[in-house]
């Protein structure tokens, strides 16, 4: 293998931590909600500079936003909606390819949702969704960010 | 590039998974209550603040802490679940590192009451919930590395727990 060969090999595994590490970091700020003020007072720049300024999601029952504005719009809205419901979100098990300055990626995600039910027989509720991301990056000015990104749940999707 | 360069790339990324695996072997030996060999996995002068049992620093106070008080509170006779620890983020400096991590706990029904009061004190649950715990929690770890006589350890390592939390 010459020197230019493994460069190239290095560079792939080098995108592919990175690819990684940004989709993860994403799901830790989704995540991170802590209470109503920080709700209220929270700035959405930080998470729309995961997304490129094209970027179109796709997410079942939300449907498709293109460009920051409606994926800014989006990301509000799950963050409002998960936020007090006791709920999180994982991603696992990722599958990423790596081609130049483009790359693939297939992740298994699970929403976990509980809450307390009604007095006076309340109980704790504990739900569970699976779901797919099939992601596509592009770097930009040297960063990874979502291209795409289109999250099914249910996954798989009943007949 | 140099070879020189190329070297260290390829360190950094050997770096990353060493990290990893240190990491991961520590939860599995929390799995199998091996409260002695978790303790070889912080540095001399490490900090540990796991939740909910507080800061203890230098491994001397951690081995307390992980075998006189997690390892006698946890009776291997009566397992209380497991873990499934993911989402890793490690960003290698040198000799140093950080990471985060989030880690599923799942627990059986005979979760002890502490955990069970814990997790209602930061969820803000109604004293009417009844006394049956969730069946799944999760947490988030935060931790630093540092290479020590060749071998990553933790140089500190905080165990929020649960997370994320309502303050």
């Amino acid at each position: 293998m010459t020197l230019e060969e493994l460069e190239k090999n290095v560079q792939t595994l080098e995108d592919i931590n990175e690819i990684e590490n940004m989709h993860r970091d994403f799901i830790y700020w989704l995540n991170n909600r802590q209470s109503e003020e920080w709700l209220n007072e929270i700035e959405f720049t930080k998470a729309i500079e995961y997304f490129t300024a094209t970027a179109v999601i796709e997410m079942s029952s939300y449907g498709i936003h293109r460009g920051k504005h409606e994926v800014n719009k989006l990301l509000e809205r799950l963050v409002s909606e998960v936020a007090f419901s006791g709920g999180r979100i994982i991603v696992t098990q990722p599958i990423i390819e790596v081609d130049g300055d483009k790359a693939e990626g297939r992740w298994v995600t699970y929403r976990f949702t509980e809450a307390p039910t009604s007095p006076p027989n309340t109980k704790l509720v504990l739900n569970w969704e699976q779901g797919e991301c099939i992601s596509g990056y592009v770097k930009e000015d040297g960063k990874w960010k979502f291209g795409s990104m289109k999250w099914t749940y249910p996954w798989p999707i009943p007949d | 590039m140099s070879l020189e360069e190329m070297q260290a790339r390829v360190r950094k990324l050997q770096d990353i998974e060493d990290i990893k695996k240190l990491h991961r072997k520590y939860i599995f030996m929390l799995s199998n209550y091996q409260w002695s060999d978790m303790v070889e996995c912080f540095s001399k002068n490490a900090v540990a603040d796991l939740d909910p049992d507080g800061k203890y620093i230098g491994k001397e106070e951690i081995r307390k802490l992980i075998v006189g008080v997690i390892g006698e509170r946890i009776n291997p006779l009566r397992p209380k679940g497991g873990q499934i620890l993911d989402q890793p983020i490690i960003i290698v400096d040198g000799d140093k590192a950080t990471g985060i991590w989030f880690m599923n706990r799942y627990n059986s029904n005979d979760t002890t009451k502490e955990h069970w009061r814990i997790m209602k004190q930061y969820y803000n649950y109604p004293e009417t919930v009844e006394a049956k715990p969730p069946q799944i929690s999760r947490g988030k770890y935060d931790a630093e590395y540092v290479r020590e006589d060749g071998e990553w350890k933790f140089h500190s390592l905080k165990w929020n727990f649960p997370w994320p939390r309502y303050d």
